[in-house]
C-alpha cells in the first residue's frame, strides 16, 4: 500500500465510499424509503388537514377514499395522518434504541479487546449471557419492569442490542489490536487512549455502521411488537405497533385498513433500513459480504 | 473429546448469569401477583394470605436460594395462572412449540437453500437480484402483522385455512399421544384425518415464522457459496470437465455447509425462543404463549423457567452446530 | 433448472393435497358440531386458575366449580320477557331440603337431602358439610365471604341437619350460602388425598359433571355425573375451549364450530346478530362500570369540582360509540338490577355549560389540570379516556393519562392515593349491602377513592342487621341519595353481559356472576 498520509487516504476512502453507495441501485431505494418516510412524518402536519388525534375527522370506520387516502378508525380518526404521526414515535425509538446500544456496546466491546485479559473475559461472558436470552422475552421482561410506555420500549430493545456491538467491537478491536500502525504506535509513544479513538475507531467503523443502520430496522419493529402485545407505547398513542394492536379485532369485521397501513408502514421502513444496511456492508467492506 | 468438555465447561458461568439475572428481573416486574391472583375485589388481608403461599414475604436472598434449591431438585416451580406446575405445563407446550419450529425450519431449508445455491451460481443476474430482494422483503416482514394478513385473507376470506384455534381444528380428536408431534403421531396411528387436520392448522403459522428464517438461511448459503465458488480447488474440478451439477452438489455445497449448518441451528434456536407473537395470534398453546401470558400476569416461575430453558437450548444448540462442524471441518477442531 | 423444476412441482402438489383436504376435514368437523344432542362446545377466553372452591374467582374456575359440586341453597329461577333468568332475592333448596330460622334470627338450622351422593360414592352427611365449612374458613379467598355472612359457628345436630349461628342477625348470609366459593366438599376424600392443596387441580364434588380432563393451554373436558342426585342434565359432554384472541372467539360461533361464545366484543354483536344461525343474548347485568375522583386529593375533595366533572362525561357517546348499545344508563352507585336501587338525587346529564358553571362557583373558573391512571387490558376503557379527556378539555380541565399495566393498576389503586380512575365493579352477591359496604363505607376494602360519608356508614350499619327487606331497602335508598349528591364517582355505565349462541343451544339462564350452568343447558 502506498505510503499516503491519513488525511488523504480518509479523504480518497469517502469519495470513494459515495460513488460505490450511488451505484447501488437497491441501497439508493432503501434510502429514498428511509428519506419518505423521516420527511413524511416530521412534516406531517402540512401535508395534512387533519389532526392525529381529531377524532370525528371522517365518518367512524370508513375504507380508503379519495379524502381519506387509509381510510378512518373507529373514532373516525384519519388513519394516514396517524400513520404517518406514528412514523415519528417509530423512528425516534429506533434511533435512541440503537443509540442506546452503541453507547454501552462499543465502548464495552473496545475495552474488553484492547485491555484483555480478565476484564476482556468477564465483559464478554455478560455479554454471553446477554445473548443466551431469547431477545424478545427480554425485551419483553425490562419493557414490563419499567412499566408500558414509549420509553421502556426504548431502554428494552437498546439493551437488547448490546451484546452485538459489543462483539463486533471486541471482533474488530483484537485483530486490530495486531495490525501494524498499532505497534507503529506504540513504538512512537502514543498513550493507549489515543491508539484506541485515533487508530482503532476508525478502522472499526465500518461494521458498526453497518450493525447500527441493519439494527434500526430491528429496533423498530421490536418496539412494534412490545406496543402490540401492550408493553410499549399506549393507546391512544399514534404508534405503528398499538395501531396493528386496536385494528387486529376489525380484521374479522372486514376494516383490514386499520392493521394494514401500520403494518405496511413498519415492513416498508425496515426494508429500507435493511437495504440501505447491505448496500452499506457492501460498500465498505466486501470481505463482509461473505461473513454473517 | 477435550474440546467437547471445555465447551460444556464453558457454557455454565452463562447459565448462572442467566439465572441470577432473569430472577431479579421478575422481582422487579410491577404489579402484585397475589393481587392479582386474588382479583380485583380481594381485600387486602386475602391477599395477604395468598402472598404468604406464594412465599413472596419472604425477604429475597431467602426466596432466591429456595428457588435455586427448588431448580438443583428438577423443581421448576409453580404457575399461579394455571394452577399447575410449571413443569407439567411446560411438558404440555413443549412438544408445540416443537413441531412449529420444526415445520418452520424445513419450509425455510426447502426454500432458502436453493435460492441461495441458484443466486450464488447465477451471481450478480437478475435471479440473484431478485432473490435477494424476496429475502430482504421476508427478513423486514413484522411477523406478528403478516401473521394477522394471512389469517385475513386465507381464513375469513378465502376459507381454505382453518380457523386459528389451535394444533388441530375443533372436531378433530388429537392423535394418540406418542412423540407429542401431532404430524408424526397421526402417521404413527394412521390416523388421517388427524394427519390432514394437524398439517393445515401448523402450516400457516409455519409459513409465517419460516419467512423471517430465510432471509438468513439464503444469505448465508449465497455468501457461502460464493467463498467456495471462486476457491481454486472449484476452478481446477471444472476444468477437468466435471458437469457443474457435481461441482456445485459434491465439492462447492459440502465445502459451504458448515456456514449453513451454523446459521439453520442459530434460526432453529431462535425459533424455539421466539415464536412468541406468531403463538399468541395462531392461538398456539406453545411454550411463547405461555411465556407472553406470564409475563403480563407477572407470574415469575413460568417466566424464569422459561428463560433458562431457552438459554440452554441455546448454549446447547450453539454446542452442537461447533461439534459438527468440528467433524465436517478438522480446522475448526484446533480452534 | 431441473432442482427448481422438483421443487416447484412438489409445492404444486402439496398446496393442491392441502387444499383438496380441507373440504373433507371441514365436514367432518360440521358433523361432530352438529350431531351429538348431548355435546356442546364452548368458547371461553381464559383457561382457569384453580379447581378448589374456596379459592377459584375467575370465570372459567368459577365455571369448572359450579358443574362439579353443588351448594346447600341456591337462587331461583324466573323467566323475562320469555328469557330466563335467575331470581337472587329467592333462595331455593338444593343440598338442604329445607331450613328453620330462629326468632333472633341469628340461628339457622338446616335439614340436608339423604340421597346427595358425592362421585366419589361417599354419601353427603353433616360432617361433610361441617368440614367445608371448616376448608372456607381456613381458605385464602373465600375467608372473607365467610366473615361478610357473619357466621360465627357451624355444627352438626344429627347425620342430616346442620346449625349455622350467626354473630348477628345478617340478611347476606342466605345470598351468599349459594355462591360457589361456598360449595360442599367430599371431606373425607380430601383428607385420603392430603388436604386442602389436593382440590386445586382434583375435584371433590357431588355436582352434575365431572372434570374430565383440564389443560389450561387448550380445552377442559366435562362430562355428565350419570349418578346424579337431581335431576340430570340433558348435555353428556361439554368442551370448553380456551381461545384468548376474542375475534377468533366470534370467527367460531359465526362458522358453527362452537355452540355457545363468551366475552363477546361490543362491536361484532351487530354482525353476529345477522349471520343466520347465531343468536347473542345481551342483557343488563350489575357489572357496572364507574370514574372514580379520590376524596382526599384536591380539587376532588371539592364536591362541586366532582359534580362539574359529573356533567361533563358524554353519557350517549359512550353508550353508542363505544359499547355498541351494549350497555345501559348508570343511574346510582348501585346497579339498577340490584333490589332495592333507586337513582333519587342524580341529576347528572351531559351539560358542559352547567359543568362550567360549577366549576366556576368551586373557584375553578379556569379549569385545573388532574392525573388519571388508566388499567390496560380493556379497549373499552382506553376509548372511554379519550372520550372524556376531548370533553374535559373543553371545559378547561386537562386529564393527564398515565398508563399502567392490569397488575400494576390494582396495586397502585390500592394504595388510596391514585388521583381518579376508571374501574368496573361486578357484585356476586346481588345486594346493596354487600355492593355499598365493600365500595362506599368508610371501611369499605374496595374504597379505593376514599369516601367517606358518617351517615351513609349508620344507614348501612342499621340495614345490614335489619331483617325487613322493605325497611332495609329504603335505608338503602337514603344512602343511594347522599352519594348521587355528593358524587364521589361519576356513572359511566352498566355493562351488558353478551353470550353468543348457537341456534338451537337452550337453557342459558343469566345470573349476576355471568357464570354458565350446563346442567340446564341442552342443544338441539
Amino acid at each position: 500500500m502506498p505510503e499516503t498520509t491519513r488525511s488523504t487516504r480518509s479523504r480518497t476512502k469517502a469519495v470513494g465510499f459515495g460513488r460505490l453507495l450511488l451505484r447501488n441501485r437497491l441501497g439508493m431505494i432503501g434510502l429514498g424509503v428511509i428519506a419518505f418516510w423521516t420527511i413524511g412524518s416530521v412534516f406531517i402536519g402540512l401535508f395534512s388537514p387533519y389532526g392525529a388525534t381529531e377524532t370525528a375527522a371522517g365518518p367512524l370506520l370508513s375504507a380508503p377514499s379519495a379524502s381519506h387516502l387509509f381510510g378512518t378508525d373507529n373514532f373516525g380518526r384519519d388513519l394516514l395522518t396517524r400513520v404517518f404521526e406514528g412514523g415519528k414515535i417509530s423512528l425516534w425509538t429506533g434511533l435512541i434504541a440503537v443509540a442506546i446500544s452503541l453507547a454501552i456496546g462499543v465502548p464495552l466491546g473496545g475495552i474488553a479487546g484492547y485491555a484483555g485479559g480478565w476484564i476482556g473475559s468477564v465483559i464478554m461472558r455478560v455479554m454471553d449471557v446477554l445473548l443466551a436470552f431469547p431477545s424478545l422475552v427480554l425485551a419483553m421482561a425490562v419493557a414490563a419492569a419499567l412499566g408500558p410506555g414509549t420509553s421502556s420500549a426504548m431502554i428494552a430493545v437498546g439493551i437488547v442490542g448490546i451484546p452485538e456491538f459489543a462483539r463486533i467491537t471486541y471482533g474488530q478491536t483484537i485483530s486490530l489490536k495486531q495490525r501494524e500502525f498499532v505497534e507503529a504506535g506504540r513504538a512512537l509513544g502514543l498513550t493507549s487512549t489515543t491508539i484506541v479513538i485515533r487508530h482503532i475507531v476508525p478502522n472499526a467503523l465500518a461494521p458498526i455502521v453497518v450493525r447500527s443502520t441493519l439494527g434500526m430496522g430491528y429496533a423498530i419493529l421490536t418496539a412494534a411488537a412490545l406496543s402490540f402485545i401492550g408493553l410499549g407505547a399506549q393507546p391512544p398513542t399514534a404508534e405503528w405497533g398499538v395501531m396493528i394492536s386496536d385494528g387486529r379485532g376489525y380484521i374479522i369485521s372486514g376494516e383490514w385498513w386499520l392493521t394494514f397501513f401500520p403494518g405496511l408502514a413498519i415492513a416498508t421502513s425496515i426494508l429500507g433500513f435493511n437495504l440501505l444496511g447491505d448496500a452499506l456492508r457492501d460498500v465498505l467492506d466486501p470481505r463482509l459480504r461473505t461473513t454473517a | 473429546m477435550s474440546y467437547v468438555i471445555r465447551r460444556i465447561l464453558a457454557m455454565i458461568p452463562a447459565l448462572v448469569g442467566v439465572v441470577i439475572c432473569i430472577f431479579l428481573l421478575t422481582r422487579v416486574l410491577p404489579g402484585d401477583p397475589a393481587r392479582t391472583l386474588a382479583g380485583e375485589q380481594a381485600d387486602a388481608a386475602s391477599v395477604e394470605k395468598i402472598r404468604a403461599d406464594m412465599g413472596l414475604d419472604q425477604p429475597l436472598i431467602t426466596q432466591f436460594f429456595s428457588y435455586i434449591g427448588d431448580l438443583l431438585r428438577g423443581d421448576l416451580g409453580f404457575a399461579w395462572h394455571t394452577g399447575h406446575t410449571v413443569v407439567e405445563d411446560l411438558a404440555s407446550r413443549l412438544p408445540a412449540t416443537a413441531e412449529l419450529a420444526l415445520v418452520a425450519i424445513l419450509i425455510a431449508l426447502v426454500i432458502a437453500v436453493p435460492l441461495g445455491i441458484v443466486s450464488a451460481v447465477c451471481r450478480d443476474r437478475w435471479i440473484d437480484h431478485v432473490g435477494r430482494v424476496i429475502s430482504l422483503v421476508g427478513a423486514s416482514m413484522p411477523l406478528f402483522w403478516l401473521g394477522l394478513l394471512v389469517i385475513y385473507f386465507f381464513y375469513f376470506t378465502l376459507g381454505i385455512a382453518p380457523a386459528p384455534i389451535g394444533r388441530i381444528s375443533s372436531g378433530v380428536n388429537p392423535p394418540t399421544e406418542v412423540t407429542g408431534l401431532f404430524l408424526v403421531d397421526s402417521l404413527l396411528s394412521g390416523d388421517t384425518v388427524a394427519f390432514s387436520s394437524s398439517l393445515q392448522s401448523i402450516i400457516w403459522p409455519a409459513l409465517v415464522l419460516a419467512t423471517g428464517s430465510i432471509a438468513m438461511i439464503s444469505r448465508m448459503t449465497r455468501s457461502a457459496m460464493l467463498e467456495v465458488l471462486g476457491q481454486d480447488y472449484v476452478r481446477t474440478a471444472r476444468s477437468k470437465g466435471l458437469s457443474p451439477r457435481f461441482v456445485i452438489g459434491k465439492h462447492a455445497f459440502r465445502n459451504a455447509s458448515p456456514s449453513v449448518v451454523t446459521v439453520v441451528g442459530l434460526e432453529f434456536g431462535q425459533l424455539l425462543g421466539g415464536a412468541v407473537i406468531t403463538e399468541t395470534i395462531f392461538s398456539w398453546p406453545g411454550v411463547g404463549s405461555y411465556v407472553t401470558q406470564s409475563i403480563m400476569a407477572t407470574d415469575y416461575a413460568p417466566v424464569q423457567a422459561f428463560t433458562l430453558l431457552a438459554a440452554a437450548i441455546f448454549l446447547v444448540v450453539n454446542l452442537i452446530v461447533d461439534l459438527v462442524n468440528a467433524a465436517i471441518d478438522p480446522r475448526v477442531r484446533n480452534a | 433448472m431441473k432442482v427448481t423444476a422438483k421443487y416447484v412441482a412438489t409445492a404444486v402438489v402439496a398446496g393442491l393435497l392441502l387444499t383438496g383436504c380441507s373440504a373433507n376435514a371441514n365436514n367432518s368437523n360440521a358433523n361432530d358440531a352438529s350431531t351429538g344432542s348431548t355435546t356442546l362446545t364452548a368458547a371461553y377466553s381464559e383457561g382457569g386458575t384453580t379447581l378448589n372452591p374456596t379459592e377459584a374467582n375467575d370465570v372459567t374456575s368459577d365455571t369448572f366449580v359450579l358443574a362439579a359440586y353443588d351448594q346447600l341453597v341456591t337462587y331461583a329461577t324466573q323467566e323475562v320477557d320469555g328469557k330466563k333468568t335467575a331470581n337472587t332475592a329467592e333462595i331455593v333448596p338444593m343440598i338442604a331440603e329445607s331450613w328453620e330460622v330462629s326468632d333472633d334470627d341469628t340461628v339457622y338450622t338446616f335439614t340436608l337431602r339423604d340421597d346427595v351422593v358425592f362421585q366419589s360414592g361417599n354419601p353427603l352427611t353433616s360432617a361433610d358439610v361441617v368440614g367445608s365449612f371448616d376448608l372456607i374458613a381456613a381458605s385464602n379467598s373465600a375467608s372473607f365471604l365467610y366473615g361478610m355472612a357473619g357466621i360465627n359457628e357451624v355444627t352438626a345436630i344429627d347425620e342430616s341437619t346442620v346449625e349455622i349461628s350467626l354473630t348477628a342477625p345478617n340478611h347476606l348470609f342466605l345470598q351468599i350460602l349459594p355462591m360457589y366459593s361456598f360449595s360442599m366438599i367430599d371431606t373425607a376424600l380430601v383428607e385420603e388425598n392430603g388436604g386442602a392443596e389436593w382440590l386445586a387441580t382434583n375435584t371433590a364434588g357431588s355436582g352434575p359433571f365431572t372434570v374430565d380432563s383440564w389443560d389450561p393451554s387448550t380445552e377442559a373436558v366435562l362430562t355428565r355425573n350419570e349418578d346424579y342426585w337431581g335431576d340430570a342434565p340433558a348435555l353428556e359432554t361439554v368442551n370448553i375451549k380456551f381461545i384468548t384472541e376474542a375475534s377468533n372467539r366470534v370467527q367460531l360461533l359465526s362458522k358453527g364450530e362452537v355452540q355457545l361464545a363468551l366475552e363477546i366484543p361490543a362491536k361484532d354483536v351487530a354482525s353476529l346478530e345477522e349471520t343466520e344461525g347465531v343468536v347473542v343474548d345481551s342483557r343488563a347485568s350489575n357489572k357496572i362500570l364507574y370514574f372514580a375522583m379520590n376524596n382526599n386529593v384536591a380539587p376532588f375533595d371539592n364536591e362541586q369540582v366532582r359534580q362539574a366533572i359529573s356533567y361533563a362525561i358524554p353519557y350517549e357517546k359512550l353508550l353508542t360509540d363505544v359499547m355498541q348499545g351494549q350497555a345501559s344508563e348508570m343511574k346510582s352507585s348501585v346497579a339498577s338490577s340490584t333490589p332495592g336501587f333507586t337513582a333519587e338525587g342524580n341529576d347528572a346529564t351531559y351539560d358542559l355549560d352547567k359543568a362550567k358553571e360549577l366549576l366556576t362557583e368551586a373557584g375553578y373558573p379556569d379549569g385545573f389540570t388532574f392525573e388519571f391512571t388508566l388499567g390496560s387490558g380493556f379497549q373499552d376503557w382506553s376509548d372511554d379516556a379519550v372520550l372524556i379527556q376531548a370533553e374535559l378539555a373543553k371545559i378547561g380541565v386537562t386529564m393527564n393519562i398515565t398508563n399502567m399495566a392490569r397488575a400494576q393498576f390494582l396495586e397502585a389503586i390500592a394504595t388510596n392515593q391514585v388521583q381518579s380512575y376508571i374501574s368496573r365493579w361486578t357484585s356476586f352477591v346481588n345486594d346493596p349491602g354487600y355492593h355499598l359496604g365493600l365500595l362506599l363505607t368508610a371501611d369499605g376494602t374496595s374504597n379505593y377513592a376514599n369516601y367517606n360519608n358518617a351517615e351513609v356508614d349508620a344507614l348501612w350499619a342499621e340495614a345490614a342487621n335489619e331483617p325487613d327487606q322493605d325497611v332495609r331497602n329504603d335505608l338503602y335508598g337514603q344512602a343511594q341519595a347522599i352519594i348521587n349528591e355528593e358524587t364521589p364517582w361519576a356513572y359511566l355505565y352498566e355493562y351488558n353481559i353478551v353470550v353468543g349462541l348457537q341456534e338451537g343451544t337452550e337453557g342459558y339462564t343469566s345470573y349476576p356472576d355471568g357464570i354458565v350452568r350446563y346442567s340446564q343447558m341442552s342443544v338441539n
